[in-house]
């Protein structure tokens, strides 16, 4: 029971405080009331003070703010403002500061000068090299390796046994041979050529296990493990190298046996988040895509204090990061250098040439075509002077990836031109830059009218790299991005380990996507579904049988499951080690599926197992635990929501009992219209978010946060309605929303042609 | 006392030895020794075609005849003509095929430059930025016996790095991105300057604490330009292919950026590797068409194939000559002297003899002052295994090994040559 001692939580307290203003005529205004009472800890418009530095600001309804105000202000004096002065200060408050109209209309959000976020430069390099590298930018459907076989150690095309797809990567021969083909034990080899599908950003770890000869390449032009001298004892081959997320690479093996007593080999990986396995064949496709270019020195985190990441701050790490970056970049382009600029080594023209690519890179990366004047300065003063090609364009790269302009994307143009319209494109949908066909369309012009930029965000949305972008927002919303690894008391959960923690990771990935891009594509889908991906080892915790080889779609029933909010993923990670915790999920499905705000809590209150008796349930606990009327302030809210969930265990089984005691999942919850809602259990609140205009336009929101890595009001104040309108228009459909939200925002500025500004 | 400070403390004082340095130079595929070996023993002899080129060198010369490779088990003679060669201890067993013999892996144990490396970079008056560095002239970019002669440890073959610009990039990578890097900081902060006048000031605050950032970064560099090297890296000319044709100038630039290193004091032990073993170079620069690996398999009586055996070898020493021309020329810094007078250089072979294929009478030439070995001579031994020499080696800095690779073949200790 240890790690009930260790798991602490914080509860929340009141956000409003103490006042100590005495005076009080029943003919006071709200105002004079708020000057006299409020002001002293709350300041002059409720920006807060240093004794009380929270501003006062929420999205409580009018009566629940005046009832609040009623019970505990001013604090310790609640008898000093209550009945109707209560009620005039509260309607003041609203009016004056704290409402969210109020908000918008007091700090009017503006489109914010802002840097490229790390996954904004991460996948900006990538693209920036892929433009002149070669980039692949469809998958097929098809999934394996082709393994092509020999029956003799060399790769001779004599000896070859034959061509076919397959995988794992995951054979034992012992001291025998290949079944058929006339294999014969003393030699035979093997090469695998095709690509693999990275899920996350982050390190990937390689493992080749064998006895015997291999080399393997990722993304990679040199082998990034050659072991083709062998000893014949079994050993294991590991490599780390960071790959780029929602990519496909390529990835090669060659294998040969020669006289070793023994063979076989197993190609393994650990992805970020992931457990060491033996990659499955989903992972991999036969065809070969290009390399993806990609920064080995990760970049520091971004600011999240507004919920979502953004460029709103540099530090020296970050400096330091970007200079690294460009010098590795710099050192690739060089490395290249005649195949990027269509030259040889002794070409007379190569100086030319050379100096002709650089321009295009800088052009590239600075999302627009040069000026003179510019290419002057950032290109051809590096090849005045008689330094080296090579070196000139070095320092062109460099100066072109430190540079404001491509590190700052939007640097405003008043007018937005058909350039910046396609560098917000790229950065909306995919984080990255400009793609060939944007520029063709640029060039043709063909990115002028808002059809235009809606045409070129349909077939965007069809790249890989806009299904990446949807994911990675999904990982931000359920907060997968911020879970520390999920370790269950193994007590209580002997076979929960980490295997079971990658498969769930698995699953809520395939429900997602399958959803998404094979379903309906409806959010509310997300919310409501009943059905589950399961595999073998899933099915035997969650209570179903599993029979086929990898994950299967199951249906658990509408009483039992409700979409992402009962996913076991999340009821885990949302837990204790060996209990359940109502305050996690319910912190969880208050801000991120209710919409509701919440503050920080002033006072942190350690939540003690062993201080309760030992027959109570979590629910008593917790009631008891938060019970205070400045706890209930903002628990009201929480408790409600997580008891719904008291029916799944911390590792997200569904159970009927705790200590022999039937769960009771029902509470009553008020909701930010002050209505009240009967909650019963998981489906409420899935029905409540799904369908009730709130619930749907914080989604909306926060996905518009996510793409834009700007506020919707910023764009104006009617950007959510209209985009909430259009979306309930159109079936609550994502995909089509993620393109509203782009061609919204990468048109800014535009009309339809005949139409008046 | 204040004459003291600064001074050693005499109870403490490790003897000063002179800065010593051991280059292993390698060329393929065995020699033709009737146009090698010296027929006379001690200070009186003659060099025949092949070592002419040396002739400069006399007095700084010690050819060692009669020293084998006794090491025997698994892999053909030029696999283990190369790995057995700086180990002196068998491969394991594995899975590469020579053209005869038992299939072979990896040697089982660590090669004598990496031994004295480790040795050297033990003790702080002796450690250095890399401790060994090792060159290759044309090693092809395969992984297995026949192109490896150094060795980490068991299983762990050390690659040497063979296109010039590589190794550059390891020596002074640094300085030339920080240059590269400083150049254009001051259009960088320009820019910035200018982008941010247009912006509200809200908006210019980030820029500018970007700026800040970038102008830092400018005084980093600019005080670390004061920490200057006490030689700048070599003007190497650019764009040289990695490719047969340029061996000849591919050899002169790893040789200068391996003595630039030796003046900067990164490393006071190194390896040039020219090919690898079984090496395949046509040196179309003498015009010779053939392919060396080829030629070495034709018999004595193919007087034609013995001209060019002998021509290739002559040019092998005249690379040698070049090198220890560069080292004489070199003063040694902060010392006495010539660089070549503080430097051994072990020219060696995988083979004694390449149409017989034998590990006897390996040809090693000793050049340089390095180890204090008693130059000016013509030894010939009866057939000691070349475990004892590599013995001698570590001993001359001081490492006073008992055995080197397989202990048997170490029994005698170290060939006295002082």
């Amino acid at each position: 029971m240890s790690s009930f001692l260790h798991s602490s939580i914080a509860v929340a307290a009141l956000g409003l405080a103490t006042t100590a203003g005495m005076l009080f005529a029943a003919d006071r205004t709200g105002e004079q009331i708020y000057r006299a009472q409020c002001v002293k800890c709350h300041g002059a418009a409720g920006e807060g003070t240093k004794k009380y530095d929270e501003s006062l600001t929420g999205d409580w309804s009018l009566q629940k703010l005046t009832a609040e105000i009623e019970k505990t202000m001013p604090d310790g004096k609640a008898e000093l403002c209550v009945g109707e002065d209560a009620a005039k200060v509260a309607k003041y408050i609203y009016d004056a500061f704290y409402s969210p109209d109020a908000q918008a209309r007091n700090q009017p959000a503006r489109v914010m000068v802002s840097r490229l976020t790390r996954r904004q430069y991460e996948e900006s390099i990538a693209d920036l090299m892929g433009e002149f590298l070669g980039r692949t930018n469809t998958f097929d459907e098809q999934r394996g390796l082709t393994g092509t076989w020999y029956k003799t150690r060399g790769y001779n095309n004599k000896q070859k046994a034959f061509d076919r797809v397959e995988g794992p990567v995951d054979f034992d021969w012992g001291s025998g041979a290949p079944e058929g083909e006339g294999f014969k034990a003393q030699e035979f080899s093997t090469r695998w050529r095709g690509s693999i599908f990275t899920t996350e950003t982050g390190t990937y770890e390689f493992i080749v296990k064998t006895e015997n000869g291999i080399k393997l390449w990722v993304n990679s032009e040199q082998p990034i493990l050659d072991a083709w001298v062998s000893d014949g004892q079994l050993k294991e081959h590991r490599i780390s190298l960071r790959l780029l997320g929602g990519r496909a690479v390529p990835i090669a093996l060659d294998f040969f046996k020669w006289k070793d007593k023994r063979a076989s080999i197993e190609l393994r990986w650990k992805p970020p988040h992931g457990v060491e396995e033996i990659i499955p064949r989903s992972q991999f496709m036969p065809k070969q895509s290009a390399r993806v270019f990609t920064v080995q020195t990760p970049l520091p985190p971004d600011d999240s204090s507004h919920g979502f990441a953004r460029g709103i701050s540099v530090s020296k790490a970050w400096d330091e990061a970007t200079t690294r970056g460009a010098l590795d970049t710099a050192a690739k382009v060089v490395h290249r250098i005649d195949r990027l600029a269509g030259t040889r080594e002794d070409d007379p023209q190569r100086r030319d040439k050379v100096r002709a690519f650089a321009a295009r890179f800088v052009a590239a990366a600075f999302r627009r075509p040069l000026t003179e004047a510019q290419r002057k300065v950032f290109v051809d003063a590096f090849f005045a002077n008689d330094s080296s090609p090579a070196d000139a364009l070095k320092r062109t790269v460099i100066l072109a990836l430190k540079s404001p302009r491509f590190l700052y994307p939007d640097l405003h143009s008043p007018e937005p031109d058909a350039h910046q319209i396609a560098a917000r494109l790229a950065l909306l949908l995919w984080d990255s830059v400009p793609d060939r066909s944007l520029q063709v369309a640029i060039q043709s012009g063909n990115l002028k009218t808002p059809n235009h930029v809606r045409a070129q965000a349909n077939r965007m949305m069809r790249d890989p790299r806009a299904r990446a972008k949807l994911q990675h927002f999904f990982q931000h919303w359920l907060e997968l991005d911020k879970a520390n690894a999920i370790d269950k008391n193994t007590e209580a959960f002997p076979e929960f380990n980490q295997h079971v923690v990658a498969d769930l990771r698995q699953s809520l990935r395939l429900f997602l996507d399958e959803t998404m891009w094979s379903g309906s594509g409806d959010y509310r889908d997300l919310l409501k579904a009943d059905h589950l991906y399961l595999n073998d080892r899933l099915g035997k915790f969650y209570g179903t049988e599993v029979t086929s080889d990898g994950f299967e779609k199951i249906s658990m029933g509408p009483n039992r499951r409700a979409g992402v909010l009962t996913h076991p993923l999340l009821l885990a990670q949302f837990a204790y080690a060996d209990n359940t915790s109502p305050i996690h999920r319910g912190v969880f499905l208050a801000r991120h599926i209710a919409g509701r705000t919440l503050r920080p809590p002033p006072n942190a209150i350690q939540f003690k197992d062993s201080e309760f008796k030992p027959d109570q349930t979590m629910r008593e606990k917790v009631t008891h635990l938060t019970k205070a009327a400045d706890c209930m302030s903002c628990h009201s809210i929480i408790n409600p929501l997580g008891f719904a969930l008291e029916n799944f265990d911390a590792i997200g089984r569904w159970r009927n009992k705790e200590k022999g005691r039937p769960i009771n999942a029902a509470s009553d919850y008020t909701t930010v219209a002050n209505t009240s809602l009967k909650i019963t259990g998981p489906r409420t609140i899935a029905n409540y978010a799904a369908d009730s205009p709130h619930g749907q336009r914080h989604f909306i929101e926060q996905l518009f946060n996510h793409l834009a890595k700007q506020a919707p009001g910023a764009f104006g104040r009617e950007t959510l309605d209209e985009l909430w309108q259009d979306f309930v228009k159109t079936d609550c459909n994502v995909p089509r929303l993620m393109t509203e939200i782009t061609v919204r925002v990468a048109g800014g500025g535009l009309t339809h042609p005949g139409k008046k500004q | 006392m204040p004459f003291l400070m600064g001074l050693p403390s005499l109870g403490e004082a490790a003897p000063t030895r002179p800065r010593q340095r051991l280059i292993v130079m390698f060329s393929p595929n065995g020699t033709i020794p009737k146009h090698y070996w010296p027929d006379q023993r001690g200070a009186d002899f003659a060099l025949k075609p092949i070592l002419k080129p040396l002739e400069p060198f006399r007095d700084q010369l010690l050819v060692l005849k009669g020293v084998h490779n006794s090491v025997r088990g698994d892999g053909d003679s030029h696999m283990r003509g190369m790995s057995c060669l700086l180990t002196g201890i068998e491969l394991f067993p594995g899975n590469i095929q020579g053209g005869s013999h038992t299939p072979a892996g990896w040697a089982k144990g660590i090669s004598i430059d990496q031994e004295i490396k480790n040795f050297l970079q033990s003790q702080a008056a002796t450690r250095t930025r890399f401790g060994a560095l090792e060159f290759g002239v044309g090693v092809s970019d395969r992984a297995d016996p026949w192109t490896r002669m150094s060795y980490a440890g068991p299983n762990q073959p050390v690659a040497p790095t063979d296109d010039p610009y590589l190794m550059y990039q390891k020596l002074y990578g640094n300085l030339r991105d920080k240059a590269a890097l400083q150049s254009v900081l001051g259009t960088l902060q320009e820019d910035f300057k200018k982008l941010g006048d247009r912006l509200s000031p809200a908006d210019r605050a980030l820029l500018e604490q970007n700026a800040k950032f970038v102008a830092e970064l400018d005084a980093e560099l600019a005080a670390d330009q004061g920490k200057k090297y006490r030689t700048q890296p070599p003007a190497l000319e650019s764009g040289v292919a990695n490719q047969n044709d340029n061996l000849p100038e591919l050899s002169r630039m790893q040789m200068e950026l391996l003595i630039n290193s030796f003046v900067n004091d990164f490393a006071r032990v190194a390896t040039l590797q020219f090919t690898k073993s079984v090496g395949g170079a046509r040196m179309n620069w003498l015009d010779i068409k053939d392919n060396h690996h080829s030629l070495s398999h034709e018999p004595d009586k193919n007087a034609t194939a013995v001209d060019k055996l002998t021509r290739i070898n002559t040019w092998f020493a005249g690379e040698l000559a070049h090198l220890a021309k560069r080292l004489s020329e070199t003063p040694e810094p902060g010392g006495t002297g010539s660089m070549l007078d503080h430097t051994t250089i072990v020219w060696t072979n995988e083979l004694g003899k390449g149409n017989s294929h034998t590990l006897n009478d390996i040809p090693f030439v000793l050049l340089g002052g390095g180890l204090g070995f008693q130059t000016g001579r013509s030894l010939q031994f009866k057939g000691v295994p070349h475990n004892r020499l590599l013995l001698s080696l570590a001993h001359a800095f001081g490492h006073k090994l008992e055995t080197f690779g397989n202990p048997t073949l170490s029994k005698g200790g170290p060939l006295a040559l002082s």
